[in-house]
């Protein structure tokens, strides 16, 4: 049972992904590259699964 | 013999989104996964992103083009692709191309005990054809003077909360962003992380220029034309 938890607990932690838009919010006052205009970066995150 | 582990379910978990496109689309949580098929000695990493058309106007064939950057500093890609940031199990930074390069884009995939399957909803990887793919390069280049990017020939088109393609004023989508690795030994050596480079123009078209909502669809809604 404390393996199963452990699993668990890190596919609970495991999956943090982030996206960074080049675009600011309207809001915000940084003013981006303007040669990333538009672009999108998104990470695929992927920790846990099989076993090393 | 080819022992079988398969890692049906992967990894679950929120996303943080930094910063939201003013033109029309916000990008919101999602969920993100990697399964292993060990069958077939393929790793999936994918992610699901929900959008959002905050704009007036109808997106159809929203697609996010994958681009390929060099000269952007920390925005870099390797070798030509749109993946970057590409790490092992232990969180070692891998920086040959050639790992990157075996990266294949592919649908949303159900790793299961016979291999892996399309899931039909998360069906949205798009291939262009080199003249597709000129055009969105073109495209790019018009909206973004100067840009440092190569459009690549595949993206990932959003799909409606009904599985069309067309996301009207206020309503939702979702995205599946996935690429499939052969599995390398040792096992810990290989990529667990990874980011992937994307590029829209997010400018909605008025909705008399789309007519298609559920047809098949060859060109994404950034050509200004619909299959």
């Amino acid at each position: 049972m404390r393996a199963l938890c452990l699993l668990a607990s890190l596919y609970l932690l495991g999956g943090c992904a982030s996206v960074q838009q080049t675009h600011p919010t309207p809001s915000s006052t940084p003013i981006p590259d303007p040669a990333l205009l538009g672009v999108i970066r998104v990470d695929l995150s992927g920790l846990g699964g099989s076993t090393p | 013999m080819k022992s079988q582990f398969v890692r049906s379910e992967g990894t679950l978990s929120a996303q943080t989104v930094d910063y939201i496109n003013p033109s029309g689309l916000s990008l919101s949580s999602g969920w993100v996964s990697f399964d292993d098929d060990d069958l077939n000695g393929v790793r999936y990493l994918k992610t699901v992103l929900r959008l959002k058309n905050t704009s007036s106007l109808l997106m159809n064939n929203l697609t996010l083009h994958a681009l390929s950057l060099s000269g952007a500093g920390s925005f870099d890609t390797l070798g030509g692709t749109a993946v970057s940031n590409l790490k092992d199990a232990a969180g070692n930074a891998i920086s040959d191309p050639t790992v990157a390069r075996a990266m294949q884009p592919s649908h949303g995939m159900t790793v299961g005990l016979s291999g892996a399957k399309v899931s039909p909803e998360l069906a949205q990887l798009q291939a262009y054809s080199t003249v597709e793919t000129a055009q969105v390069q073109s495209l790019y280049t018009t909206n973004v003077p100067g840009g440092l990017g190569k459009v690549l020939g595949y993206g990932f088109t959003a799909s409606n909360e009904t599985g069309g393609r067309a996301i009207f004023s206020g309503k939702t989508a979702q995205v599946a962003l996935a690429y499939r690795l052969p599995l390398g030994l040792p096992r810990a050596q290989n990529p667990c992380r990874s980011a992937c480079t994307l590029w829209s123009p997010a400018t909605p078209r008025p909705a008399s220029l789309s007519r298609s909502r559920n047809k098949p669809i060859t060109r994404a809604w950034a050509d200004g034309r619909t299959a």
